[in-house]
This record gives C-alpha cells, structure tokens and sequence, in this order.
C-alpha cells in the first residue's frame, strides 16, 4: 500500500508540531522517521494511524483513497506503542485475537478460525509457549512481539510502530532490531516506524526521513542520509561530527594553517563538518596538517577513537581502524598532524556561479 | 523494567529496638480496641441484652421494616446511580483535556467538603414548599421534601464522589493507550469499554461500590434534614435508631443499630479484600509503565 501525505501541518495551541509536510512511502517499504524530540515525527505517525487529525488543508492518502476522515479504526491500520499497550487483563492469545474477536459478526472468523489465526502469528513471533501468560509475566522483548502480533492479526494494510525499540536495553534493542528487519521481508506490509535512534533508522530501514522543527530535513536512503547530508542538522544528527569555523573561497577552505577542498562552493564565515572517520592523522608538521596532541584513546571497539587537542584549543574526535592505529604505535600526549580527508561545508553566502 | 522485579524493604522499623517496636504495636492495638472495637461490641450487646425474641421483634415491628426498606431502596437507587456517575466523570477526567476540566475535578470533591447538614438545607431551599422550585413542583403534586425522593436525591448528592474518587487515579495511572490499541483493531467504543476499560478498573469500581453503598445506607445529616421523620413512611434505619433512642426504647434502637453495625462489619470484610486486590492491580500498573 503506498501512502502519500500531502500538506499536513499539526499546531498544538501555538506549538507548530507539523509544518506542511508532504511524504510519500512507497508500497512495501520500511520507513524510519528519525529527527530530536519534538521535531514532530510522531505527531506525523499519529497523523498517518488516524488517531490524530490533520489541520485544515492537510491530506493522507492509502492509495488512491483518501482517509484523511477516516478514523483509526477504519483505516486499516496496525499500531505498535512505545509502552506495547498490551491488554494487561487478557493473555497473550487474547491480545492477539482481540483485533479479529470485535469484528461485527458477519465479518467474523469463526471461534476456531480466530484461534488458529491468533496462534499462528504467535508462532511467527516466536511465542508460541507464551501463548496462555500475562503481559505481566512477559519481558519487555517479549511484550513488544506480542504488541506486533496483536497488531499483524487484523491484516493491516500498513503498519506503523511509535519508538518499538525505545523501552528495551541496548541488547534486547539489537536483537528485536534485526528480527524485526526478517519479518518485514517476510510479510512485506508497507511499514513506518518512529525512533530518535539513528543507528536503527539506518541499519532498519529502506529510507529515512530525517525530521526537524515539524518538517523533513531529507528522505532518502540510508546511505545518502548518511553521505550526502543536505543540511547542516542531518550531517549533525546523523552520527559524530567535529565542527570547525573556517573561511570559505569558493571551493577551497581554510582552516587555521590548513587549506583543503570541499564539495560546495561557498564564501566567507563557515562552519565545516568533518566525520571522525574522514581525519587522517600524520606525523607532526606534516605539509597542510592541523597539529594536536593525542589526549585520551579508546581503544575498545572496533574502530579506535582519539580525542585531540587542536593548538587553537579545540577539542576533536577521530576514528582509525584499529589495525591501523596498531601500525602508527600513537601515545597520549603525542602530538600528531590533523589531515581532515573529506569536509562538508555549510553556512556563508553561495559564491556567485 | 525488563529482568527481576527487585523487592525493597526500607523499613525504617528495623533499626529500631524491639521493644520500641513491641510498644507502639500494643499502643496501636489498644487504642483501636477502646475506641473502634469496644462501641461495636458495646452496639451489639446492647441490641441483645434482652434476648433474641426482644432483639427479634423490635428488628420485625412494622416500622423498623419500613425503615430497612427505604434503606435498601434509597441504595438501590443511589449506588447505581453514583456507579454510572462516576464511570464517566472519571472518564472525562482522566482522558480528556477540556475548558473546565479543573472545575470539574474540584466540584467531585464538594459533597466531601459540604457539612451533611448542609447539604441537606441545599435540597430543602430548592425543593421545600418554600423553595425555589417548590411551587412549580407543588403545582404537579409533586413532593421531593419530607418523601423518599428527597432521601434519595440528598443520598445521592452525598455519596457521589466515592465511585469517581477511586477510578480517576487508577484510569491516570493506566493512561489510555490500551484503550486507543483497541480502537485501532476495530473495536468500536463501547466494545472498548466494555473490554478494556472497565475489566481494567473493575476492583477499583468495585471498593468506590462498596464505600457508596455503606455511606448510603449510613448516611443521617443530610437525610435527616430532608426526611421529616414521618414513621413508616420517610424514616431510614439510621433515622429510626435515632427516633427510638429518643423515645428511651433501647433494646429497640440498639437492635436496629447492630443492623447498621453488621453492615459495617461486612463492608469492612469486603473492602479489605478489595483494596488487596486493588493495590496489586496498581502496583502492576506502576510497574508497566517501567
């Protein structure tokens, strides 16, 4: 089912949670909203669920059908909370069936069809020995996968997840986070999830809308989020940064004793993004480096991060492979050369073309 | 939470010595037995002193059954009533945002905060023969003041903010996302209240049931004001255990006051079990959030 939001503004009083945005997801696609609290990406799934209305001008198309009136509960929708909002009254099976036990008569399933239906989809979240327990008596995993059952049973035309992993430790997160990517392959249904976690809105999902102040800063892969940030905050939010001010003149930038290439043209005061994985480092004084001082290493993980201080005082992050890190034999309190490889310029006026 | 539900004790009473401890528990217990226990017991001995067929006939005269009568009716309209009431002040409260909403929450509270008495000279003012309404009622030959109506009405006014008062923490603390969970499977409202929304409240509802009903059929000031004390006619059993005290007919107050007093009892017996069951519905619903 492909979905297709046009126009949609969200104003709580005089907070604007939604400026105007317009989004297409495409049929069968895993779609993260990433963005900051408040940069309104769940007021946009909200919006999408029906459990919200747009304001005025605002429309939200299933298809060719437009259910911008629809209610929750007539659009076909399956949502998964945060806090799993489980019926804390009613087993697993219950749960998992109650999508399909409200139906008004003639639409349904037989008792025995219901139960078969339900445990299938408790089977195929891997539960099949909890299907008698209480959400009570469920981990935090476990409770999520049910919330997922319970919402896959009404044969959704679409689901859409607020924060599913936001309630789990780190591990649980990783776990659900990759089984959650199979079943998607497996069943397909055009799915939306929500999260301010960026390395689960790029490793999860197809594309990536990066939310900030109520409006889409980029849609695109994971990849061209990531490596073709096209703005100042997707290049800030998605993963570590080290900022520099510098002046820019036209295509080359300086940088205190450094003069490197960038990608934009641009002129005059600005700010320069470099990713801890695009420093080079080099022996001191080497031609066209910033020189530092090696302050802290941590070198578990599989990348080893440096924390540097610039002469002019600031305070960098650089990542090396560590076998790499292993061959340069670097010491706290050493001073090395800074060589940034690749920098994203932002701010200062477009130079003239 | 996810693993283990780690159990604290901070008990305090631990580091104290024992015999400390041991003192302000017998305190406790004394107390509770001189002021709680003994005038219960004292009721009950009262009633009985003369002996069953005493006991039995004053429970038995004409008026006393009147009186039981008109208490159990006054309940059976109240508590319903109040059950009703307070489900949907409790859900407006509890789920939506709207202009008065904190008016609204303080009115719950007023019948606590009026004096009985009070409230019942409110109902006088405005149904008596010379109140506002009296006229226009009296016209119709209709007559709330010195009638079981206006037994009813006042009991009802008093005993409202019990149901209400147990279901607006618990409904907060549950939020409504369960409730939006079934709306979004295709549950329809009722449905959703039906099954989740009341299952989810129902031992709370169940103990502000219990507190109605023993306030109802407890209740003198308010009534008292609006009865008239017509015998067999507008007398509650607390009502009627007043009258017959008055009149120095003891064995026969005191036997109708053991009536009320075994309601205590029993109210007592069910709403310990209930708030059990209630303070586990909560501490679950805390945990939940987790």
């Amino acid at each position: 089912m492909r979905i297709a939001v046009e126009n949609v503004s969200k104003s709580y009083g005089r907070f604007r949670a939604l400026d105007a945005v317009s989004l297409d997801i495409h049929d069968g696609e895993l779609l993260a909203l990433l963005g900051p609290s408040g940069s309104g990406k769940t007021t946009l799934l909200r919006i999408i669920s029906g459990m919200e209305r747009a304001d005025e001008g605002g429309r939200v198309f299933f298809g060719d059908e437009d259910v911008t009136d629809r209610p929750i509960g007539r659009r076909g929708v399956g949502f998964v909370f945060q806090h799993y909002a489980l019926f804390r009254h009613m087993t697993v099976l219950e749960n998992v069936a109650f999508g399909l036990r409200v139906r008004p008569r003639r639409l349904r399933p037989p008792r025995s069809e219901i139960r078969r239906r339900a445990l299938e989809l408790i089977d195929l979240v891997q539960l099949s020995s909890m299907a008698g327990r209480y959400p009570s008596q469920l981990s935090g995993g476990q409770r999520q996968r049910v919330a997922l059952a319970r919402a896959l049973a009404v044969e959704p035309r679409v689901l859409l997840l607020d924060e599913p992993f936001g309630a789990l430790d780190a591990r649980v997160r990783a776990e659900l986070r990759a089984w959650l990517r199979r079943l998607h392959e497996e069943i397909g249904v055009t799915s939306v999830f929500v999260t301010h976690d960026q390395d689960e809105a790029l490793e999860l999902a197809d594309r990536v809308a990066v939310m900030n102040a109520g409006r889409i800063e980029q849609l695109g892969t994971p990849n061209e989020v990531f490596h073709e940030p096209r703005t100042e905050f997707v290049m800030n939010f998605l993963g570590r940064v080290n900022l520099f001010h510098g002046r820019a003149d036209g295509s080359r930038v300086r940088l205190g004793t450094a003069e490197l290439a960038h990608e934009g043209p641009a002129v005059g005061d600005v700010r320069v993004f470099v990713r801890p994985h695009e420093l080079d480092l080099l022996p001191d004084g080497s031609a066209g480096t910033l020189g530092a001082v090696v302050h802290r290493i941590h070198a578990a993980g599989a990348a080893v991060r440096l924390d540097l201080r610039l002469d002019s005082g600031e305070m960098l992050v650089a990542e090396l492979p560590a076998d790499r890190h292993e061959a340069m034999g670097l010491r706290e309190g050493e001073r090395v050369g800074v060589l940034p490889r690749r920098v994203r310029v932002f701010g200062g006026e477009p130079a003239a073309a | 939470m996810i693993g283990p539900t780690g159990k604290q004790h901070h008990s305090a009473a631990a580091w104290e010595p024992a015999w400390l401890r041991r003192s302000i528990a017998i305190t406790a217990a004394a107390f509770l037995a001189l002021f709680l226990l003994l005038p219960l017991a004292a009721v009950f001995a009262e009633g009985l002193r003369r002996g069953w067929g005493v006991f039995a006939a004053s429970v038995a005269s004409p008026d006393a059954l009147s009186a039981i009568r008109l208490t159990l009716v006054t309940a059976a309209v109240a508590v319903p009533l109040n059950a009703l009431f307070g489900i949907l002040a409790a859900w407006a409260l509890a789920r939506f945002r709207f202009p008065g909403r904190s008016v609204l929450a303080a009115m719950i509270d007023l019948p606590f905060a009026v004096p009985p008495v009070i409230a019942g000279l409110i109902f006088v003012l405005l149904f008596g023969s010379r109140g506002w309404l009296g006229g226009w009622l009296s016209e119709r030959g209709i007559q709330i003041i010195y009638a079981p109506a206006g037994i009813i009405i006042a009991t009802v006014f008093i005993t409202f903010p019990f149901v209400a008062r147990e279901l607006i923490p618990l409904m907060r603390e549950q939020g409504s996302d369960e409730e939006v969970a079934a709306l979004s499977l295709g549950a329809g409202w009722w449905q959703t209240f039906r099954r989740v929304t009341l299952p989810n409240v129902r031992w709370a509802l169940l103990y502000g049931l219990i507190l109605c009903n023993a306030r109802a059929m407890g209740e003198f000031g308010a009534v008292s004001i609006v009865s008239g004390h017509i015998r067999g006619e507008t007398n509650t059993l607390p009502l009627h255990v007043e009258i017959l005290y008055n009149e120095y007919d003891f064995a026969g107050s005191f036997a109708a006051a053991s009536l009320l007093a075994s309601l205590a009892v029993v109210t007592l017996i069910v709403k310990s079990l209930v708030e059990w069951k209630v303070r586990r519905d909560r501490a679950a619903a805390a945990a939940e959030e987790h």
